[in-house]
């Protein structure tokens, strides 16, 4: 007798559901809270849980109102007074831990439920890949599922989240109609847009340590599906971002760039296009030199692109490239020439005897790189601290680095030499995906290189790093930094895995985020419905209508009347008797009552009256005294059978 | 022909059933809030584009649309029987049993209150009737009409509610309170021979058995003989037939005519429960002598219903 639930008290029979509603809600958010709001819940629903078990106290409500002012001062400590999705999220949590502690009555459950749904939500406006749009279906499930548990005193977890996927399900179709109908509108309607938290990736100023950290991260930055084959290695150099001005110490992006006022034209175009992932920032990236802008974007005589408003939401964009060098127009080189009056004099001094050995640009150039390949440079993403003159220490003492400081150092070399030189930040390169013929570039991917101005060629792409570590350029980062740890079959296994399910939800994404006016337009417009006229409007406004009343009435068709205008077994049992006298000859009319008919037959056939009088007193007993009894009904059923009137 | 406004209950005689013109559905208060809700998702899907947005407003949408053909098919087609109760003394609550079927499917979770009373769910299986105890709070003796019956349900996700109101013809006898006092009786032989009051009914002597006649006593049934395939029987006693006693009205001092009555209510328990033949007497009303619970109920029904003066 030791499993009686004397622990349970009535109100908290739905506790541990609702709290399981939340977790589930909860956990795709796990990486955005700060760790103490994490522990805070997880003591919260554990003291809970564990209350139930042994019967703990629960606290009163001065206490539960003095954790939620404690939660507050919390979150104001965590997020000040920058208010934005993250701290939304926080103060749903602090909420979504604190409710179960109260929840005696039905509102009570119900609001907890409905935090649940809340938090949901806000998982949409942060992500639309296809992991969160699968993970979106299986939370509304489980709540809902919470739902109907709380509504329903017989229904147990189970029969509730059976219930809830049944509904889910006839929900599907609908909502599918209604997700491609309804009207979408270009723009926003408060020209409000999210604010996504600072996500790694470059800034304007490039110094130490910006890229090594962005080589440990993993995140994808965007996805690349080339129209026709995807070029070599040595040409997907991702530009982003130039740095033209320098201050001895880091390099900065130049805000006095014009835009540009010709498009480059030129040979081997390449087009591509882009899926480019929320970063907050406005740059966007393109191969060499793009021949035309995406929508809501400007090109800067520097080739680089920026969206007129932070990046916050997918973008996705086609884009035409040049991968031949640039004979290129000459335009203003002044900002690519720049240098600090002073500092530096080691490098100078350098710069200033290559330049007097070399008869040209590229002479230069071969130069420099040879002296970085042979004097005893090293690639490495822990370089030591450098003093107040970098680039003298970093050339001629310590001699450790990774590319920001050799795009540095050669940037330097060459303006100090008199040649405009920039330095270019981005990514390269990116990991095929073999299931859909498109690159993955990551954060760790991300580099510098150079580019320099010769009157002869205009602007050319040097990449110094490569002369230290080739292999860089042609493997990524992982491959010369660590031994890359493979020939294990599950390792492999892994990574075909990760590689198909990142193939599917991409074409998944390409659509359902680009899912649109443009699109709803195209789509709805290849139906033959115009779109811009009244009528068109009124066409898909009666199209959502219609299937919201199609579905509704098809399934109030099928659920309700079919069992509604079954006929009872005690009816199909009268019919069955009557038939069997309509075939000796006595069939019943129309206005003879069960009664009527049994004296009729008795006179007709006084041998059939004690089985006829039998059958009918138990059908009056069953039809019009309202007995109850099945086993009545079963043995009506059986005296019908073995009637034999022959 | 009286014109019925749309949502007045409608006066029913039993046995009915819930079709789609007695069935009504609305919102409740968290489904107006979660349709808030999805509007207000609607506008942010809206204003950034976001399509995951869409998708979950239209899920959550549609699934609210499905429940309500839930709700509706959760009340569509119940079956109302019958709704009686027994007889309870004024101030005590009664139970009405509304005895319910379902043909065709299970139906969760459905309330059943009279106006203004505390509701009970019940789940109404398939094909078998279900009997719900309604309850009602009674006040004052008389027929205690309970009102409107009000079925309703939830059913699945609370965000709406279907109800039917019926204005069913029940009622409930309720008994007079009683007021606990001695036991005032005339003899049943000669009114004339003033008041006396019984202590106890005694130990009785055997007298013999007689044809047992519905509403006997069930302690005087003679278990024994009915053993013995011989049919009901009811012992009788020797000084039950002599000692048959009134409750007459006019013999309790009471300060109204209500307190009188609830005295003689008390009595008749008495008595009844002593065992003894008692009559009642009423101004322009009386009841022979006899026992048994029939006997009783008549008794305590007769107080309930004076409306006797002084």
């Amino acid at each position: 007798m030791l499993r009686i639930e004397l622990s349970v008290r009535d109100q908290d029979k739905y506790l541990p559901h609702i709290i399981f509603a939340i977790i589930i809600a909860i956990l795709p958010h796990l990486g955005r809270l700060p760790l103490w709001i994490i522990i805070w819940c997880a003591a919260m629903w554990g003291y809970l849980l564990f209350s139930l078990r042994f019967q703990w106290p629960r606290p009163n409500r001065a206490v539960l109102i003095l954790f939620s002012v404690f939660g507050i001062f919390g979150l104001l400590i965590t997020y000040g007074m920058r208010i934005g999705p993250n701290a939304y999220l926080g103060l749903l949590s602090i909420m979504a831990a604190l409710k179960p502690f109260e929840i005696s009555t039905h509102r009570d459950r119900m609001i907890s439920l409905f935090l649940a749904y809340f938090i949901v939500i806000t998982s949409l406006f942060q992500s639309e890949s296809l992991f969160i749009t699968i993970y979106m279906f299986l939370s509304v499930f489980v709540t809902t599922g919470a739902l109907i548990l709380i509504n329903d005193t017989t229904a147990t977890f189970k029969s509730g989240l059976r219930l809830s996927g049944i509904i889910m399900a006839q929900a599907i179709p609908l909502m599918a109609v209604l997700f491609i109908l309804f009207p979408r509108i270009q723009g926003s309607i408060f020209g409000l847009s999210g604010m996504p938290d600072a996500t790694t990736g470059f800034s304007e100023r490039l110094s130490p340590g910006n890229i090594s950290r962005l080589v440990k991260n993993n995140d994808i930055v965007f996805r690349a599906e080339f129209e026709k084959n995807i070029p070599g290695a040595n040409h997907l150099y991702w530009r982003g971002i130039v740095f033209h001005e320098f201050d001895g110490r880091s390099w900065h992006r130049s805000n006095r760039i014009p835009g540009i006022r010709y498009f480059p034209t030129g040979q081997s175009p390449v087009t591509y296009t882009i899926a480019l992932e929320p970063h907050g920032k406005r740059w966007l990236f393109t191969l060499d030199r793009p021949a035309s802008t995406p929508k809501w974007s400007r090109m800067y005589m520097d080739y680089t692109l920026r969206h007129l408003r932070p990046v916050n939401r997918k973008k996705y964009y086609c884009i035409t490239s040049y991968l031949q060098p640039y004979k290129g127009r000459l335009w203003d080189i002044a900002p690519a020439q720049q240098l600090p009056a002073k500092g530096n004099p080691k490098s100078r001094k350098l710069a200033g005897d290559l330049a007097g050995n070399a008869d040209s640009v590229e002479q230069l150039i071969n130069q420099t790189i040879f002296y970085l390949k042979t004097n005893g440079f090293v690639y490495t993403l822990e370089p030591p601290l450098l003093n107040r003159n970098p680039i003298d220490d970093f050339l001629f003492r310590s001699k450790k680095g990774y590319c920001e400081h050799y795009a540095s150092a050669f940037a330097f070399l060459m303006r100090a030499a008199g040649v405009p030189a920039r330095i270019v930040g981005g990514y390269l390169g990116g990991e095929v995906n073999p299931f859909g013929n498109y690159l993955i570039v990551r954060q760790s991917d991300a580099h510098v290189w150079v580019e320099v101005w010769s009157e002869v060629s205009g602007w050319m792409r040097v990449d110094p790093t490569y002369a230290v570590a080739p292999k860089r350029i042609t493997g990524g980062t992982s491959e010369t930094l660590t031994k890359e740890f493979s020939g294990s079959l599950f390792v492999k296994w892994f990574k075909q895995l990760r590689f198909g399910w990142d193939a599917v939800s991409t074409s998944w994404e390409a659509w359902f985020s680009g899912y649109s006016y443009l699109e709803q337009r195209a789509l709805i417009e290849r139906l033959g419905i115009r779109m811009k006229s009244l009528k068109g409007l009124l066409t898909v406004f009666s199209l959502i209508c219609g299937t919201i009343f199609l579905t509704v009435g098809l399934y109030v068709f099928f659920q309700l009347r079919a069992p509604a205008t079954k006929k009872d077994r005690v009816q199909i049992c009268y019919e069955k008797f009557c038939k069997k006298l309509k075939k000796i000859g006595h069939p019943r009319l129309s206005n003879q009552g069960p009664v009527d008919f049994a004296g009729y037959i008795a006179q007709k056939r006084p041998d059939l009256k004690p089985d006829v009088y039998e059958i009918i007193r138990l059908y009056v007993q069953l039809r019009y005294q309202k007995s109850h009894d099945t086993s009545m009904v079963k043995h009506f059923c059986k005296q019908v059978k073995a009637f034999n009137p022959w | 022909m009286k014109k019925r406004f749309w949502f007045a209950p409608q006066d029913v005689s039993l046995p009915i059933r819930l079709t789609r013109n007695r069935i009504y559905i609305f919102p409740t208060v968290y489904g107006i809030l979660f349709l808030l809700v999805l509007l207000g998702m609607l506008i942010g899907s809206i204003n950034y584009n976001n399509n995951l947005g869409f998708l979950l407003v239209f899920l959550l949408g549609s699934m609210a649309l499905v429940s309500i053909i839930y709700t509706w098919r959760n009340l569509l087609g119940l079956n109302i029987l019958s709704v009686t109760a027994s007889p309870v003394f004024a101030g005590e609550t009664a139970v009405f049993d509304v005895v319910t079927r379902s043909d065709t499917l299970q139906r969760n979770s459905i309330g059943f209150a009279f106006k203004k009373e505390a509701h009970c769910f019940e789940t109404v299986f398939a094909k078998n009737p279900t009997t719900v105890k309604v309850t009602a709070k009674t006040k004052r003796r008389g027929l205690h009409l309970p009102g409107k019956l009000t079925i309703f349900t939830r059913f699945p996700i609370g965000l709406f509610r279907a109800w039917s109101k019926l204005n069913i013809e029940t009622s409930v006898v309720v008994y007079p309170k009683p007021i606990p006092g001695p036991l005032h009786l005339a003899d049943g032989v000669g009114t004339n021979s003033g008041k006396k009051e019984i202590q106890t009914a005694g130990v009785d002597d055997f007298k013999g058995l007689r044809q047992y006649r519905p509403g006997d006593a069930i302690q005087h049934i003679a278990w024994k003989s009915l053993g013995r395939c011989q049919g009901l029987f009811t012992k009788q006693f020797a000084n039950e037939i002599s000692r048959s006693v009134i409750v007459d009205y006019t013999m309790v001092r009471a300060d109204d005519k209500e307190k009188k009555i609830s005295r003689l209510t008390d009595m008749v328990i008495q008595a009844d429960r002593m065992k003894i033949a008692y009559g009642l007497k009423l101004p322009g009303k009386y009841l022979q002598p006899d026992k048994g619970h029939r006997h009783r109920h008549n008794c305590l029904k007769t107080l309930a219903l004076s409306d006797a003066e002084d």
